[in-house]
């Protein structure tokens, strides 16, 4: 917890989240269940996340233990690329050598249930997230346990808030000329749905008026981070955990979200079949569903899971910042003529 | 060679020895016998096959042809070859092969220590041997701190001091000056009389082979051309590269005519060259040491040797002796000789040339 | 063998038999054996397992040639191949001319403040390619760059004058920290010449630029090939510059196309595809170096001392330091400054304040427990796997250049062949042939240091064959002559004698593995994180200023590393002699 709290969260913060840990500690009928069973098991799970980043993610597995004493998370945070290779290796070497997996690419688990190599669970906590994450997969096999946020960046030392962009089309103005950064839907898959949301919103036009302002392509959503504290771009779409995460340090940035609506584009987690500890991974399942999880989340600024647990200071929850997302077919769908698009204008 | 050294059976037999790279024949048939504790030297110009025979002899090269026969056993043939390791034998080579990162006595205790002499009776060998080669005061040194010479007796210290069936030793005294070079040639043969080691010399310069061995093999092209002892082969060459090689000589062909030898514008009595050497043949090549001519202004008396009238052409002073070029009268043959400082000749004189026919050596092929 | 003519020697026949046995029962043919079969092990592996991956599909596993069509049948992909081989030729001849002059000057001549330059080219080589590239932008971005800021405010223009986001620019700044490896292969070979064969030059009449470039330069030839192969390979397969670089500058690199089949829709087999063909550079080059090396000998160090003099420079000595200095403060001291902004900041986009100094960054990397663990971690895999590395190479090459074994080319080739295939495709090999049993390595440190040793087995090899050729065979003869095995002779001589090249060759294996971030995604278990990982982590976080901080703190502990090795092994340890 020590670890925690040095990430710079706000002593408001900490205030409320030592205050929330009675209830947060409660466990229903279902989870006693399953802590139960999952006792016998052998107690330790291995998580593969292509979501957040080391430090959280032990920070999770720490909560989980301190929940479930006896129970324990072994963590491989990679990029989602990566743990998805992996466990395509785990299982074709005949052993799946993790329980639970992570991605932030949706696409990875319709291939895992097209492969039937998923186990199917729902986790009764999931009727506490918000309306716009439950039940992302109609069949049950995956649920959300990361939202990647796309939202108005700016640079306030060389933007004022008035001037700052509010919706998407107000990137398109040519003041931004040579001022513009993003990444690439080649390289990033946040990137890659928000490119199909404004495709579909705005055209292909949108992206061609963007190349005319010299974009600065990187490849993560959070690539702006860097170019917007240098000074070497002044606004790009990104993800504003990063931007608040910066910000609390005391770093320039500052968050808009847009009036027509904020792309977020879920992560979801899922058990494997092969796993060989299936109730603590239940038990886990129900932990990134629960309220203490969505609790490190907001902590570490990222965006809380559930309407139960409030933003980090500054963002919007998702029912105040009319998110809005690209379903997966859509994804399938539109993706790979996108990519196919984004080459020709932007050359890569 | 002794008679008792004969009788013995042969330390190291090469037979009908033949290593080839490819299409090049590097060593062709060689076929030597080396008896104990006997000195041979390997002569020859680069390219004869010399150190290619060396290496074969060490292990290094396996043969192509033929075989190695160590005390009776075969210790290298086409099919296989006994490892270097296994061979006790040693070698010294032309860069010496000091190992830099030992000491002297390290580098002398070496072969020892795979002997697993125990350490006393190592300190005891190491001493003794340096001591033998004058290197006592520098054991601790290391050879980056030695001159050449220096350097060199430690090489011969490591290679001898583990008393090898065979030594070897490849061009050991190519790199250094010539002053050095003229020592370690008697400093090699004292250790040979000292060890007695059955030994086996490559080298080009015909003095280092000359000094140190009881026998020597005059290589070319990858054949060997004769062995015998040093002053067998100065006297006696068999062939005309040997001849040519060793020493200077001047050829001169000769025709049997009844009891003559008629030579270009001379001719000399055959009775006079015994019998050994001079067969049926019509042409007989002579090699004629430029020590064995003299020059002389009255023609001598008949019975000591056969004289030829000739003109002086060319002379050069060497300080230790004067080199005159003469050619017998009308003949297109050109003599060297040899003379001592105080005979001292004018060109274009005319002179008494006075050869020595028992000194005249018939080349057999 | 040939067959056997009859036994020459009465009595040799009844011998033959043992003779055979012996040859048979080597016993050191059994470590020639092992070290090709782990040659085999650590590198066939992982690429055979990738060679199948490409020709099957993705879905059912059956055999196909479409994924080489799909990865070569787009003109894009042939471009960025293209444009990759341009890249790592540029490099290569950018990172030549860095390395090849200031290793002269180091090595040879009387060049003052050579353990400063010796100092600095280390913290090049420590440096991260990816934490270098984002110090350029820092300097060299069109609009906040410093250069570029420094610039318009003396000259008063608008723009810039140097743009990061170009190919040059991209070139330059790969080959400031890819030069290194050129220097170190030089300069240890520069150490080796002996001054006479400058002074033969001399005497005949040569001037001193006539001598260098025809005399000493040319000795060396094989060592600056062996450093330009290694920096082209290494180049070919860089993936951190170029995606901070490039990617922006809308450069088609392919490490950078090859991410793409990672992306939804997701084709690794397609990326093997890519890859695999590029052993063939590895052949290529080879085949060029044999070409150019052609049939002259280099054998350079003897059983005897060879002395060294150096070469006064007069007032030209300062010419030489200079351009030494340029070279290390474009590699080391201006990126790293701009770094120290972000290193030393509490927040980096505040700019320079006396109240925004802070150590936190530096404390909370150390007090982590993680973090802790990774640092260590990250230092002792790479060690051991610099010691696996050379051993393995030392072997290896020492079978090739001896033609112990049949094969030698193709040893030669396992050999080189891991430092060009794109971490990305190889570590899935990796995972595929040491994760999964029957070897069974997952999650431990061994499967990471096994990665980081195959990874960076041709450096070591490269090193290894160029030290073993530079040896006279003899030193070795005299010990198989005087009774002493081939293992004991490279025990007890070769490894001593080629001491300083052997640690030379570990650092070389050592650094690039503490840097390795593409393979080591694969292989890190939960238990087994490393510092390129954290990074990775650190910087999709947007935690900048606790990246640069890790990035000095490297800086900082490669450097005691190595200041350490002089006190324990003498000044020889890295880089430097007397």
């Amino acid at each position: 917890m020590k670890a925690i709290l040095r990430w710079g969260a706000p002593l408001l913060m900490t205030v409320g989240l030592l205050a929330a840990v009675p209830a947060a500690m409660a466990q229903t009928d279902h989870e006693k269940q399953l802590y139960e069973a999952a006792k016998k098991e052998g107690g330790q799970i291995t998580w593969y996340s292509g979501v957040l980043n080391q430090q959280i993610c032990d920070d999770v597995g720490k909560a989980f233990s301190a929940k479930y004493p006896g129970l324990s998370v072994h963590t491989i945070k990679t990029t989602s690329q990566v743990a998805f290779q992996r466990l395509l290796q785990d299982l074709k070497a005949g052993d799946a050598l993790s329980d639970i997996f992570t991605t932030t690419d949706e696409s990875h688990m319709a291939y895992l249930v097209s492969k039937d190599l998923l186990l199917h669970y729902v986790p009764e906590n999931e009727k506490g997230f918000s309306k716009v994450l439950r039940g992302i997969d109609p069949k049950g096999y995956y649920h959300v346990s990361w939202v990647g946020i796309v939202a108005l960046i700016y640079n306030k030392n060389k933007v004022s808030a008035a001037d700052a962009p509010k919706d998407w089309p107000d990137l398109t103005n040519a003041k931004w000329k040579n001022q513009i950064g993003f990444g690439s839907p080649n390289y990033s898959g946040l990137i890659g749905v928000w490119s199909v949301g404004m495709e579909q919103r705005y055209k292909w036009d949108f992206f061609e008026k963007l190349n005319k302002l010299n974009p600065l392509i990187g490849r993560s959503v959070d690539d702006p981070i860097t170019t917007l504290n240098s000074g070497e771009r002044m606004v790009a779409p990104g993800n504003p955990a990063s931007a608040f995460r910066s910000a609390a340090r005391g770093n320039p940035l500052a968050v808009n979200y847009p009036t027509s609506g904020t792309l977020f584009d879920p992560s979801p987690s899922a058990i494997l079949k092969g796993s060989h500890h299936p109730n603590t991974a239940k038990l886990f399942m129900e932990f990134l569903a629960g309220p203490e999880y969505s609790k490190i989340l907001a902590k570490n600024f990222e965006q809380p899971l559930r309407d139960d647990v409030p933003p980090p200071p500054g963002a919007k929850s998702l029912s105040d910042m009319k998110a809005f997302t690209v379903k997966l077919p859509d994804i399938e769908k539109e993706l790979p003529k996108v990519k196919e698009k984004w080459r020709d204008t932007f050359g890569m | 060679m002794t008679g008792r050294e004969e009788k013995s059976l042969p330390c190291l037999s090469l037979d009908r020895l033949s290593c080839t790279f490819g299409a090049f024949t590097a060593v062709d048939q060689l076929s030597l016998d080396i008896a104990p504790g006997e000195f041979i030297s390997l002569l020859g110009p680069s390219g004869c096959g010399k150190t290619t025979t060396l290496r074969m002899i060490a292990g290094f090269v396996r043969p192509t042809g033929g075989a190695i026969v160590m005390d009776g056993e075969v210790i290298s043939s086409p099919q296989g070859s006994l490892p270097p390791e296994n061979r006790k034998m040693s070698m010294i080579f032309q860069s010496y092969a000091i190992w830099p990162n030992m000491t002297v006595a390290e580098n002398v205790a070496f072969g020892l220590k795979l002997r697993r002499f125990d350490r006393a009776s190592i300190r005891s060998k190491v001493q003794a041997m340096l001591d033998t080669v004058r290197l006592g005061a520098l054991s601790d040194r290391y050879p980056a701190e030695l001159s050449g010479g220096q350097q060199q007796r430690v090489a011969l210290a490591r290679a001898m001091v583990i008393e090898p069936r065979v030594l070897l030793l490849d061009e050991p005294l190519s790199n250094l000056d010539a002053n050095l070079r003229e020592e370690m040639r008697f400093e090699i043969r004292r250790l040979h009389d000292k060890f007695h080691f059955t030994t086996v010399y490559v080298t080009h310069d015909q003095g280092e082979a000359m000094v140190t061995s009881d026998r020597i093999a005059v290589m070319n092209h990858g054949r060997l051309e004769q062995i015998d002892a040093p002053h067998t082969l100065y006297t006696r060459p068999k062939t005309q590269f040997v001849a040519g090689f060793i020493g200077r000589t001047n050829f001169l062909e000769g025709r049997i005519s009844g009891d003559r030898i008629v030579f270009d514008h001379f001719d000399l009595p055959r009775a006079l060259f015994g019998a050994d050497g001079i067969g049926a043949k019509d042409a007989i090549l002579f090699s004629v040491r430029p020590h064995s001519l003299s020059l002389h202004r009255e023609p001598l008396s008949a019975g000591e040797g056969a004289r030829v009238q000739v003109r002086l052409i060319e002379r050069a002073y060497l300080g230790e002796t004067w080199d005159y070029v003469v050619s017998p009268a009308d003949s297109g043959v050109r003599l060297k000789v040899a003379a001592t400082p105080s005979q001292i000749f004018e060109i274009g004189e005319t002179l008494w040339l006075q050869l020595d026919p028992q000194q005249m050596a018939p080349i057999e092929a | 063998m040939s067959t056997a003519p009859s036994p020459p020697v009465q009595g040799a026949a009844l011998r033959q038999g043992r003779l055979g046995r012996l040859r048979r029962f080597e016993p050191a043919t059994l470590i020639w054996l092992l070290a090709a079969a782990a040659l085999l092990f650590l590198v066939a592996t992982p690429l055979v397992r990738l060679l199948i991956s490409s020709l099957q599909t993705t879905d059912s596993g059956t055999f196909t040639l479409g994924n080489y069509a799909s990865a070569y049948g787009r003109l894009r992909n042939l471009e960025a191949l293209g444009n990759s081989l341009l890249y790592a030729l540029e490099v290569t001849i950018m990172s030549a001319a860095m390395a090849v002059p200031i290793a002269w000057g180091v090595s040879r001549t009387d060049m003052p403040a050579k353990g400063l330059i010796r100092a600095l080219i280390l913290g090049a080589f420590i440096t991260p390619p990816y934490l270098g590239a984002i110090g350029w932008i820092l300097l060299a971005g069109p609009n906040a760059g410093w250069l570029n800021r420094i610039f318009m405010a003396v000259t008063g223009s608008h723009t810039g004058f140097i743009d990061v986001y170009s190919f040059g620019v991209l070139s330059l700044v790969t080959a400031l920290y890819a030069f290194p490896y050129i220097f170190v292969f030089t300069s240890d070979a520069l150490d080796r010449v002996s001054s006479e064969m400058e002074e033969a030059a001399n005497i005949l009449g040569a001037g001193s630029f006539y001598t260098i470039f025809r005399i000493t330069l040319p000795l060396v030839t094989p060592a600056i090939l062996g450093g330009a192969i290694v920096v082209f390979l290494d180049t070919v397969a860089l993936f951190g510059t170029p995606a901070v670089i490039a990617l922006p500058a809308r450069i088609r690199i392919m490490t950078l196309e090859l991410w793409q089949y990672f992306e939804f829709p997701v084709r690794a087999e397609v990326a093997a595809a890519y890859a695999i063909p590029l052993i063939g550079i590895t052949l290529a080059l080879f085949w060029a170096q044999r070409a150019i090396l052609g049939r002259k000998s280099y054998v350079a160090l003897t059983g005897k001392g060879g002395s060294r003099t150096l070469t006064p420079l007069g007032r030209w000595r300062w010419l030489v330091l200079g351009y030494a200095l340029l070279v290390v403060s474009l590699a080391v001291i201006f990126p790293y400054a701009a770094l120290a902004k972000a290193a030393f900041s509490k927040a980096w986009g505040l700019g320079f304040t006396l109240g925004n100094i802070t150590l936190d960054n530096f404390e909370r990397l150390l007090s982590e427990e993680g973090a802790r663990d990774t640092i260590v971690h990250s230092f002792t895999y790479s060690a051991a796997a610099g010691c696996v590395a050379v051993a393995l190479a030392l072997l290896v090459a020492y079978v090739v250049n001896r033609r112990l074994m049949p094969g030698g080319n193709l040893l030669t080739l396992l050999c080189m062949a891991p430092l060009v295939i794109p971490g990305i495709v190889l570590g899935i090999g990796f995972y595929a042939a040491f994760a999964a049993p029957p070897v069974a390595l997952y999650g431990t440190a061994a499967i990471l240091i096994l990665g980081y040793s195959t990874r960076f087995l041709p450096i070591a090899y490269v090193n290894c064959a160029a030290s073993l050729q530079s040896l006279n065979p003899e030193m070795e003869e005299a010990v198989r002559i005087l009774g002493g095995s081939r293992l004991r002779a490279i025990s007890r001589v070769i490894v001593p004698v080629l001491k300083k090249s052997l640690l030379g060759t570990w650092l070389l294996v050592f650094i690039p593995a503490t840097r390795e971030l593409s393979t080591a995604i694969f292989l890190v278990g939960a238990k087994t994180r490393v510092i390129s990982v954290m990074m990775l982590d650190l910087s999709e976080n947007g935690s900048f200023e606790i990246l640069a901080a890790l990035g000095f703190f490297l800086l900082g502990a490669t450097i005691l590393i190595v200041l350490l090795g002089y006190k324990i092994i003498g000044r020889d340890f890295m880089l430097r002699r007397s």
